[in-house]
Parts: C-alpha cells; sequence; structure tokens
C-alpha cells in the first residue's frame, strides 16, 4: 500500500473511529457504515487539517469513489 | 550507508523519511531508522514530524519483519522521552499494550511532546484495558491548553467510548445543555462535550436542528421543551440577524432583531427555568458597502453593533451574552468563516475557529456553575519580577520602566492587582527566604503588588505543592479553585503531577507573553460582579487577622465574643438571587445536602408558598464577610415538619458558631406555621465530611439511613427548646 493511502487510511479510521477499516481506491461511500453527509464533511475537514490542503466545493462534489479522493489529494500534495 | 545515516542524523526531515527508509530490507530500514531517531531527539516541530513519519515508514515491518521489529523497539525503549514515543506508537500497532503504555508513562512523565497526543494515546490504551478513570484523568490532562480541532475530535471519540460503557464518568458537575443553532452545529456539539468534560462538567447535550431555534422555543411539545435543558445556548450568527445592508429605520431593526430574541429568552428562563446564553452577532469581515456599512445609520455593520450593545442592555437575571464577535476578532476574521463549507454545510464558524469559541462557552458555563477559579498564586522570581532577589537584590531585579523586561512583570502584577480588585485572591507560593522575597513588595518603587494585597505568603524552601495545600487550607478554598504561575517548568510540571486538579498554565520563556498565556485560559470569568466579590478579596485578608487573633485568644467563646459578629437574615430576594445561585452552586464543605439549583429554580423556590427561604449576611468588627450562609425548607403539612433541603454555607466564616443561628431561624420559621419537626437530611460526598456530625451535635435525633451516605435526622420542637446563639446578636429588622 503506497505511504498516501494508508495515512488517508488513519484519516478515515480515526472520522468513523474504526481501526480495522480498510479502505481501496474502489470503496464507496455505500459500503461504509454510518458514511453519511455528516460524515462526508467530516472527512473533508479531517482530510484537509491532517494533509494542510484545501478543496473546493467543485471537487468535492466530484468525487464518486475513494479513488477520486486520493488522486485529488495527490495532485494537490505534489502540484 | 555509513554516510548516508550520518546524513540522516543531520537533517531528520519527514520528507527525507520515506525516501531514506523505502527501498532498503528490513534490517537496514531498522538501523537507517535508528540513526533518524538518533538525530531527532528534539521537542521541535520538525522533530515531532520527523518522528511521525518514521512510525509511517516503519509500521509496514509488522507484516514484513515482525521479530526484527520487536526487537528494535526493546532497543528504543527507555532511551529517551523521543525513543519512547516511536516506541509507544508502534508498540500500539503491533498490538502490545502493556509495552505501550509503559513507553507513553515515560513520555507522560517527562511532559515531552504535543500534550494532547501523548494522553490521547495512553487514554485510548487504559479505555480499551477498562481503566475508565485513567482514561478520564487522560482526557482532562490531555486539554489542559487550548487545543486543535483535530486533537478535540480524537478526544471526543474518546469520550463517546468512555460513555457507551455505561456508568457515570467522574465529574464535578453534570448539567443538560441545549444547543439552538442558528448555522449547523454537527461539527461543534462533540468539542462542547470533550471541551466540557476537560473542565469538570459532564455535559449531556441536546442538539437541535439548525436554524429552527424559534420553533423549538416557541412549540411546547418539541424536543427542547421535552430535554428540561438547565442551559439553553442560543448560538446564531450574523445571517440569523437578517439584514439587507442598508435600512430605513435603524431603531426598528435594531428592536426586531434584539426584541425577538428577548421573547424567546422569557419562555427559557420561565418555563424552562433554564439559564440561557445568548450569541452576541459576528459582524462579517466581507460588506459590499465596504466602511459605509459602518459610517451609515442604516449600514448593516452598523446596526450589528447597535444591537450587540441592545443585547447586553437587555439581558436580564439569568441570560448572558455570549461575546461570539470577540471570538470572531481574537481568532482573525478572515479565517473565522470558510465559505467553502458554509455553502456546502451551513458550517459556521471555520472548524479551526470551534475549540476558541468553545473556550468562550465553557468558560461561562463554569462561571455558571461556580467552578470559575477564585486564588491566583503567584511565584516571583522571573514570574513577578525579572531575576532572583536572593541573589540579584533589589536593585538587581528588573521591573518597571526601565527595561522591556521589567515592563512585562509589571504588566502581569498590574493584570494580577487588576484581578485582586475584582475579588481575585491573590497568594505568593515562591522558592525563597521570606525576608527576602518580602522586601520588594514592602520598599520596590516600581511594584504594583503590595503585601496588603496577598491573603497568604509562603516563601520557603518547602516543595510548591506541600506550599500551595497549605495556602488552600488557610483561606478555607479547594485546591480546584486555584492558578498557580510560575515561570519554571519543572516547578509547573511537579504541582501539575501532585495535584492534578490545579490549573498551571504553560506561559513559554518570554515574559512578555506571560499575560496572555494567563488569560487566555478564562479562569476567572464570572457572569456579574457582585459586592461580595469586590470585598471578598479585603475580606480574606481580614480573615487572616482573624486567624492570628484566634491563636492568641485562648477561649474559643472569649474570641468570638470580641469578634462583635452581627447577622441579618432575610428571605430570597431579587436583590440577593445571584449571589444565592453562587454559594448554592459551589459551596462544597460546609453543604448538608450538595444540592445545586439554578437560579430560575431558587426564584420558584422563593415564590412557592410550600418553601421556606433563607439568605444570611455576617458582619463583624474587622468587617462585611457579605452574604455567606442560605437555607431552604421544604414544609411536609402531612408530617408537621420542615424538611431542610439546602444548608450550606461560606468556609471563610466557618467556626463562628454562624450554623446555631442559622438552624435557630429555620426552627422559628417552622413554629411559625405551626410546624412541629424539624428534619434535617446529611448526604456525604467526597467534601462534606466536616459536617457529617452537624445534626447530632445540634440535638437531631437519628431517624435512620435511607440509602447509602444518606441519612435523616429530626428535631421536635414541642419537646425540646429552639437552638439559640448568643455568641452573634440578630440584626434588627431581621426575618
Amino acid at each position: 500500500m503506497s505511504d498516501l493511502m494508508e495515512r488517508l487510511t488513519d484519516v478515515f479510521r480515526e472520522v468513523f473511529d474504526d481501526q480495522d477499516l480498510e479502505i481501496s481506491d474502489a470503496t464507496v461511500a455505500a459500503e461504509v457504515p454510518d458514511w453519511d453527509s455528516l460524515n462526508h464533511v467530516k472527512l473533508v475537514v479531517a482530510i484537509e487539517e491532517a494533509f494542510a490542503v484545501q478543496f473546493s466545493n467543485r471537487e468535492i462534489a466530484g468525487w464518486e469513489n475513494v479513488g477520486d479522493m486520493r488522486r485529488a489529494l495527490d495532485a494537490k500534495l505534489s502540484g | 550507508m555509513i554516510e548516508f545515516e550520518s546524513l540522516l542524523r543531520a537533517m531528520p526531515d519527514e520528507r527525507v523519511v520515506g525516501i531514506a527508509l523505502g527501498q532498503a530490507d528490513p534490517l537496514q530500514r531498522l538501523a537507517r531508522g535508528a540513526a533518524l531517531l538518533a538525530g531527532a531527539q528534539g521537542e521541535g516541530t520538525e522533530a515531532h514530524r520527523a518522528r511521525e513519519a518514521l512510525v509511517r515508514a516503519l509500521r509496514g515491518l509488522r507484516r514484513t519483519a515482525p521479530s526484527e521489529l520487536r526487537a528494535w523497539l526493546d532497543a528504543q525503549a527507555g532511551r529517551s522521552p523521543a525513543c519512547d514515543w516511536v516506541a509507544a506508537r508502534l508498540f500500539s500497532e503491533v498490538g502490545d499494550g502493556e509495552a505501550a503504555a509503559q513507553a507513553w508513562a515515560r513520555v507522560i512523565e517527562r511532559e515531552f511532546g504535543p500534550r494532547a497526543e501523548r494522553h490521547l494515546a495512553r487514554g485510548r490504551l487504559r479505555a480499551e484495558t477498562g481503566d475508565v478513570a485513567g482514561a478520564c484523568a487522560d482526557l482532562r490532562e490531555a486539554f489542559r491548553e487550548p487545543a486543535s480541532h483535530r486533537d478535540l475530535e480524537r478526544g471526543a471519540k474518546l469520550l463517546a467510548r468512555l460513555r457507551e460503557a455505561g456508568s457515570p464518568l467522574p465529574a464535578a458537575r453534570r448539567l443538560k445543555v441545549a444547543l439552538l443553532g442558528g448555522f449547523t452545529t454537527q461539527l461543534m456539539r462533540p468539542i462542547l462535550d470533550v471541551s466540557c468534560f476537560a473542565h469538570g462538567i459532564d455535559a449531556e447535550i441536546y442538539e437541535a436542528e439548525y436554524g429552527l431555534y424559534r420553533q423549538e422555543v416557541l412549540d411546547r411539545a418539541s424536543g427542547l421543551h421535552r430535554f428540561r435543558p438547565d442551559v439553553v445556548l442560543f448560538a446564531t450568527h450574523w445571517r440569523d440577524a437578517q439584514l439587507p445592508p442598508l435600512v430605513e429605520d435603524a431603531d426598528a431593526a435594531v428592536e426586531r432583531i434584539v426584541g425577538g430574541l428577548e421573547a424567546l429568552w422569557a419562555i427559557c428562563t420561565a418555563e424552562l427555568r433554564a439559564h440561557v446564553i445568548q450569541h452576541n452577532f459576528d459582524v462579517p469581515a466581507a460588506e459590499s458597502y465596504g466602511q459605509l456599512s459602518r459610517a451609515l445609520p442604516g449600514g448593516r455593520t452598523r446596526v450589528l453593533a447597535r444591537a450587540n450593545l441592545e443585547l447586553l442592555a437587555r439581558a436580564r437575571d439569568g441570560v448572558s451574552i455570549l461575546d461570539f464577535d470577540g471570538a470572531a476578532a481574537a481568532f482573525g476574521k478572515e479565517r473565522w468563516s470558510d465559505p467553502k463549507l458554509w455553502y456546502l454545510a451551513k458550517q459556521h464558524p471555520a472548524p479551526e475557529a470551534i475549540p476558541l469559541w468553545v473556550d468562550h462557552i465553557v468558560a461561562q458555563l463554569r462561571a455558571l456553575l461556580g467552578l470559575s477559579k477564585k486564588v491566583l498564586a503567584l511565584d516571583l522570581d522571573n514570574t513577578v519580577w525579572g531575576g532572583v532577589i536572593g541573589e540579584d537584590g533589589l536593585e538587581g531585579i528588573r521591573l518597571g520602566a526601565h527595561s522591556p523586561e521589567g515592563e512585562a512583570h509589571q504588566g502581569l502584577q498590574r493584570y494580577a492587582r487588576e484581578l485582586r480588585e475584582r475579588g481575585i485572591v491573590l497568594a505568593v507560593c515562591s522558592k525563597n527566604n521570606e525576608a527576602d522575597a518580602r522586601e520588594p513588595f514592602e520598599a520596590h518603587p516600581e511594584m504594583m503588588l503590595r503585601m496588603e494585597d496577598i491573603a497568604v505568603f509562603r516563601a520557603n524552601w518547602k516543595d510548591k505543592a506541600s506550599n500551595l495545600r497549605e495556602i488552600a487550607s488557610t483561606l478555607g478554598l479547594g485546591l480546584e479553585s486555584f492558578v498557580f504561575v510560575d515561570d519554571n517548568p519543572t516547578e509547573r510540571a511537579w504541582v501539575r503531577r501532585e495535584i492534578p486538579e490545579m490549573a498551571v498554565p504553560e506561559l513559554g520563556s518570554d515574559p512578555a507573553a506571560f499575560l496572555r498565556l494567563l488569560d487566555r485560559g478564562r479562569w476567572f470569568e464570572a457572569l456579574a460582579l457582585s459586592e461580595e466579590d469586590r470585598l471578598r478579596a479585603a475580606d480574606y485578608a481580614a480573615n487572616a487577622q482573624r486567624v492570628e487573633l484566634a491563636s492568641a485568644a485562648t477561649n474559643m467563646d472569649e474570641f468570638l465574643a470580641s469578634l462583635e459578629m452581627t447577622a441579618t437574615v432575610g428571605a430570597f430576594d431579587a436583590v440577593n438571587l445571584a449571589r444565592i445561585t453562587q454559594l448554592v452552586n459551589k459551596s462544597n464543605q460546609f453543604n448538608l445536602t450538595t444540592r445545586r439549583y439554578t437560579q430560575e429554580q431558587l426564584r420558584a423556590f422563593a415564590e412557592s408558598p410550600d418553601h421556606v427561604t433563607r439568605w444570611f449576611r455576617l458582619r463583624d468588627r474587622f468587617g462585611d464577610n457579605g452574604l455567606i450562609g442560605v437555607m431552604l425548607g421544604a414544609v411536609d403539612e402531612a408530617a408537621a415538619a420542615l424538611e431542610i433541603d439546602l444548608w450550606l454555607m461560606s468556609c471563610r466564616v466557618l467556626g463562628r458558631r454562624m450554623e446555631e443561628l442559622m438552624c435557630g431561624t429555620l426552627m422559628q420559621a417552622a413554629l411559625e406555621r405551626g410546624l412541629t419537626r424539624l428534619r434535617g437530611r446529611y448526604i456525604e460526598t467526597a467534601k462534606n465530611g466536616m459536617v457529617a456530625g452537624l445534626y447530632p451535635r445540634l440535638g437531631f435525633k437519628d431517624c435512620g439511613a435511607p440509602g447509602p451516605g444518606e441519612t435523616v435526622w429530626e428535631y421536635d420542637l414541642r419537646s425540646q427548646p429552639s437552638i439559640q446563639c448568643p455568641l452573634v446578636r440578630l440584626e434588627d429588622g431581621s426575618v
């Protein structure tokens, strides 16, 4: 697993308060218990805080799965 | 490879960690990791980030090379706090909770690394092993200092997990708080929860749907009304004022905004008997009218500022205004709101601003519950003045206008003196020869503080925790009501360790910042300034004189007679209600039932035909002690008895036989209503042991124990004479 995916997993585990949570690029919200709109906002905030980045609402709206999130994050971090 | 390792040692940096360790085989990675760790021993943020990066780089080995990783960890553990930090993190990753707990204990002992992270990590481990009390202690330790939104969010999760266990968590007070937001409060709620808990308040929070605060209050069948809150927080912001950029009639606009809220407060205070905390309006940074918005009488900025003043003017008893605009300004208005999150989720303010806002709220809740601090204890050398008086002498210490450093120390003294003027008790706790320590107070022209400002002065060579305990018992105040200020981190750590309930703020190393770092804890917040508050500091000085007189007098009654005490007694009234509420909610020692009531509940007792209410004031030849005692009796017609629901007294008048006068007063009231018995109840707490034997001492008969730690006592008013107190004169005109 890439370092970025591992750190992203950490953030997911923290937000969903589940130390055994596993995610992959293909993971979608419906597969993760409690991934509702509130936790989605919490996820955005937690990722922004953990990686010191900012996403726009257009970017956030375009995310269909974890892979989209990871790629958006990767682009911010290397850009 | 040697060169690479020495490079790592010289340049421990988060970015190089992954590259440096990434490609190597396990043993090589661990060797490089050790080299990196050797170079990243510092307390700074860079070193901390490098260590965290190292943890991430090495944790994969738990699967690929578990025994090598384990051996490496055993070698690192105990070498230094930095090594323990990394070992503790990785021990948790490999599932060895016990080794992790031991490593965290060493890190914590040395106060190494970010406070919140180390205590939350150990708190989680303790929670896993069922050590709820230990986990709660770690939660409180984690948030002694202001923390980030992210750390508080983590703390809130730990708190939620501890709550799942079911039994009530240890906390000084429980409180039902209703959160009525004009914006969404979902991110804020857990932060409020954990911040309350860190300050000894176990809050039960009801959260309304955002934007529905009017409906919640007006609809008597709403969740709010069913919840029966102790406190209602109107978390509103500038958009809730619904102001266009310019209004024709500014007076009417202010009336519409403030009058609308006032009507809601009235329902909360009268029907719910709840205290109201009302946000003022955070004036937005971005304005289409620019500075005209303030210059024009009907401009939005101007009207909001006027509405904020009007809120203060109309806040009556039971309503306090929270300075949301002040919080925004202190945080920085440019960053206060996050427009993206507003559009996405009606989130306001920005998540990073939530902790500061919540700190404001918690300070008000503490004040409401009587949990605000009462004593500021000061170290002297390098805190109250620059330098060491015992070595530098009166001329050598830095204090006052002659140096920037001296001005900073003088600034802190001025702040302390201002606190004293509003009733905060000052004490000195320092390691000095007493004569040296006193000299500046008596002879230095630039001192803002004088000996008479200090209620208890302890300068000696004993350890500071012992001295602080002594100061507390001399003052008759609990250690949890102290803030201790000391420039020396070792002394601070010692006092925190020995007296966890004492506030000991971090001060950094620059005296210029001491005042701000002390102030941001909001330790001394008060909802109102009563006459008693202003008198209090002088009162403690007078008390010290009484203590001296007491040690001179051989006969206690003679001494008490020499005090020439006069008491005034009355039923609860509007003038005294704020002080009564304060006393009811903060008295711990002389308190028979330790029942807490809000101001609204106490007002209801005053109006109730089935209750007898009494307040007591006491003055003597040294001064006025103010309102120092409260009793509440509930009439039980069926048993022809008056039951004592509340009986409490301020510690500063203990040992004055005041309890006899109080008891006699209530007996008189019972007889006047044709009742024949006075019934008392003692409910044991951790702090009220001093009154465990009060009822039998006064001649009450034992009527059994209805529950653990609870006993009932009765005094038959037909066969026993009413209690008299010859040593305290009752003021003419008293009830």
